[in-house]
């Protein structure tokens, strides 16, 4: 497990990087770092968090790994919000998450069918 | 003021995510009436069509470039977001903005379009493919989606006659004609406002009944199949040998009957014509010449059919995944390989496509290698030489004809990759390119699409040979007949002529590679379309036949004049060269610099020129 | 003697066209306009002018030669 590049923020505490789950598993994203890999300097790293923020991937948002590439998931396949994208590795592992099954920190999440009944 | 106001035609935007069925649905809403052209000072495709209404007004729709947010990363999307500020030269915001949502999709488009919102320009969101969405057990509250939302919402299925009529309904110019006050405002989204949109969002979602798509388990499965490393790309291999084999094997009954109506035509003609000038020119020119290249329509047919249906079905993008790796090993982002793929078609889409990556030197690197992808355009030579030198014999199961095109095709995409591996050494400090590419739901190509994508491909192949190839042949006629040979003088006419002169004097660059003087002529044309050289071959040959059989069958002519050393030659030759000059004019334009243009004819000839001449040395 | 006639007509008019197909795109839209400037002068012409011309001068601006397609973004496939 990579070890969180960013201590002082609350939201790696206890989470995964997106990159390191496995084919078929489904987790609920806790956040988004700028990640040394993505920032080139001049900032482009915020262009992709806001990108990866725009495609669904928020804190609550659930996903699931569809597909792993060999050599360490570079792509992988993530399922987000009903629709399928392809993510690099660096890309991935911007995005910290909580795995479906352990108490999650934001309960809200957007497809569930309870909170159809909730309202 | 009013009056004037009051007459002109409501003019309506279509924003939404990519993949949404938007241009669907526009096509829907505009029919034929249709004009693309380019936005000013960009290669972005604008494409704005008409629609009357009962009172007379009308409607101007424009099918904006889809885009995931209104803060761009790439060129399109900023102009997506600048016609929607009105901020382009010469067009206002428009009246109305009709957000398309995928209902499947809702989220992402839904998203997009509170963002669209805040602009404050009048608004509509069309609920697009809601079949689909019941289907897949997705049931949203239309009305109360509206309320929540403020603005109008209805659904369409843009795919079925009478799908958007609802939309319609609701663009009626009168009720729109008074309601745009302030214009539009925006400024670049800050991560409190994100935050605020995602709240909104969620809301949304919740309070129309919004739950994740069923996903069919043998879509699932054969998606899985898709994407596993292994048998994806197994399957990705067979899916482009299929692709070949079947361009030759599904081609050679139609192509023979076109060769054999244009016999006959050639014989009609020589029979019925008094002797003359005329008659050559008939003959020699046009039918031998625009009638050989129209001989290819069969393959170009089928090579279409395979990308169109492949593009349809949304196979495409996954086939992006699985090459990810091994295009960011030497060097290209994987952004490329769309771009990459379309060069197949033609290089001067997929050059233009580039914009998508924002690595400048990536973008470079792409460029510079898209011209090594096998374009339609030589598949008229490449079809005429394997079928003159290679014999149609099997392999096993396989068509020796299909392998070795299979094999032509390979050549250029391994020499592609080695070219930007090379180039890569020269780059400074790797920068990361993103991919973040969305793979759309896998779904059975839809045989209309299919159908009008064929049709408009077919259109355009005929009206070339009938145009400039066409107008090429009768020139290169010309040069070939005249000056006619002085009295008493031996071997055929053309030797006298302008063409021949010329070609005689290529012959010495091109002796070394083995390219005989008609060669050497054909390949002059060809510098305005890599498919003229088969007809200046056809027109050439032609001319060069003694007597008064004027054949018009220009294989056996081949097969039984050029050794497989030359054939193989040119072959060679045209797997690099850069025959097109459309090609360089648009690097030209994309890169705004005659530097490139002039590097990439420098060195594809040169590779063309080596490549050729180590064929020729080694096969004879 | 006529067959010649015919001949050089019909070769004169192909390159013509190929030197107009063929010309940078940029000398075609300076054609274009010229011929615009022109034909506003003569009233007779109108209707060519909207048919034939305008819809050109709208499209030109494209991109190297004119020799396929490959610019002209009518031929470009939109995407799904």
């Amino acid at each position: 497990m990579n070890p969180p590049l960013s201590t002082s923020d609350s939201v790696t505490n206890g989470s995964l990087a997106l990159a390191e789950l496995r084919r078929g598993q489904s987790a609920v994203v806790t956040g988004l770092i700028d990640t040394a890999a993505i920032d080139t300097g001049r900032g482009s790293g915020d262009s992709l968090i806001a990108r990866l923020r725009d495609i669904g991937f928020v804190p609550g948002a659930r996903c699931e790994v569809v597909a792993r590439m060999w050599l360490g998931g570079d792509p992988i396949a993530v399922r987000i919000g009903g629709s399928t994208f392809a993510l690099r590795r660096a890309e991935a592992a911007a995005v910290r998450v909580q795995l479906a099954r352990e108490p999650a920190i934001a309960t809200e999440a957007l497809t569930p069918r309870a909170s159809v009944a909730a309202a | 003021m009013d009056a004037l106001v009051e007459s002109r035609p409501l003019r309506i935007a279509l924003v939404g995510v990519p993949n949404c069925g938007k241009t669907a649905l526009f096509n829907r809403l505009t029919g034929g009436r249709q004009k693309v052209a380019n936005y000013p000072g960009v290669t972005v495709e604008r494409r704005e069509g008409e629609r009357a209404t009962a009172d007379g007004r009308g409607l101007r729709v424009l099918d904006l470039p889809g885009t995931y947010s209104l803060n761009p990363t790439t060129l399109d999307e900023a102009i997506t977001r600048d016609v929607l500020l009105g901020r382009l030269a010469g067009s206002a915001a428009p009246d109305l903005v009709v957000c398309v949502v995928d209902a499947v999709h809702l989220p992402i488009g839904l998203r997009l379009a509170l963002e669209v919102k805040r602009l404050g320009l009048p608004m509509v969101l069309a609920l697009n493919r809601m079949d689909v969405a019941k289907r897949r057990g997705v049931g949203i509250d239309i009305a109360r989606l509206s309320t929540e939302l403020g603005v109008a919402v209805v659904p369409t299925v843009a795919v079925r006659r009478g799908g958007a009529d609802a939309l319609i309904e609701l663009l009626e110019p009168a009720r729109w004609s008074n309601t745009r006050s302030a214009p539009p405002v925006w400024r670049q989204t800050t991560a409190e406002d994100a935050e605020q949109m995602q709240g909104d969002l969620r809301g949304l979602l919740a309070v129309t009944g919004f739950s994740a798509p069923r996903i069919s388990p043998w879509i699932a499965r054969i998606d899985a199949l898709l994407l596993n490393p292994f048998a994806g790309l197994a399957i990705l291999l067979a899916v482009l040998f299929v692709m070949f084999q079947a361009v030759f094997s599904w081609a050679a009954a139609p192509m023979d009957w076109i060769k054999n109506g244009m016999a006959a035509l050639g014989a009609y003609t020589t029979a019925h014509l008094p002797h003359g000038p005329v008659a050559s020119l008939l003959s020699e020119g046009v039918i031998a010449g625009a009638g050989t290249v129209l001989v290819f329509l069969p393959q170009i047919v089928i090579l279409f059919f395979f990308i169109l249906a492949l593009e349809d079905s949304g196979y495409l993008p996954r086939a992006a995944y699985l090459l990810d790796r091994f295009m960011g090993s030497v060097g290209l982002s994987g952004r490329a390989f769309i771009p990459l793929l379309s060069s197949h078609a033609c290089a001067i889409p997929g050059i233009m496509a580039t914009r998508t990556i924002p690595n400048w030197r990536d973008r470079l690197t792409t460029i510079m290698i898209a011209p090594l992808m096998t374009c339609s355009a030589r598949l008229p030579v490449y079809g005429l030489l394997i079928a003159a030198l290679i014999p149609a014999r099997h392999i096993g199961p396989f068509n020796l004809q299909g392998l070795v095109i299979f094999g032509l095709y390979a050549a250029g995409i391994l020499s592609g990759l080695l070219v930007a591996l090379f180039l890569k050494q020269f780059g400074g400090k790797r920068q990361y390119s993103p991919l973040m590419l969305e793979l759309p739901d896998f779904q059975w190509p839809h045989a209309g699409n299919l159908l009008l994508g064929l049709w408009e491909r077919v259109k355009i192949f005929v009206s070339r040979v009938g145009g400039i190839i066409l107008a090429l042949m009768i020139v290169l006629w010309f040069l070939s007949t005249y000056p006619m040979p002085p009295p008493g003088a031996t071997g055929p006419a053309i030797q006298y002529s302008f063409a021949g002169k010329l070609g005689a004097l290529l012959q010495h660059v091109f002796a070394p590679i083995g390219f005989n003087w008609q060669i050497s002529i054909a390949l002059v044309p060809g510098l305005a379309a890599r498919e003229v050289a088969v007809g200046a071959l056809g027109t050439v040959y032609a001319m060069s036949a003694s007597g008064n059989d004027v054949s018009t069958q220009l294989e056996p002519v081949i097969a039984g004049s050029w050794s497989l050393a030359t054939g193989c030659s040119l072959l060679a030759w045209y797997v690099f060269a850069p025959q097109c000059l459309s090609t360089l004019a648009v690097v030209k334009r994309e890169t705004n610099s005659w530097r490139y243009p002039l590097i990439m004819a420098t060195y594809l000839f040169a590779l063309a020129y080596i490549a050729a001449f180590v064929t020729f040395r080694v096969m004879s | 003697m006529s067959q010649q006639i015919l001949v050089a007509v019909v070769v004169t008019l192909a390159a013509t066209f190929c030197v107009w197909k063929l010309m940078p795109a940029r000398r075609r839209l300076q054609i274009l306009l010229a011929l615009d400037a022109w034909s506003e002068r003569r009233p007779g012409l109108a209707g060519w002018r909207t048919r034939w011309l305008k819809p050109r001068i709208t499209r030109a601006g494209g991109i190297g030669c004119d020799g396929c397609d490959a610019h002209d973004p009518r031929s470009h496939r939109p995407p799904r």
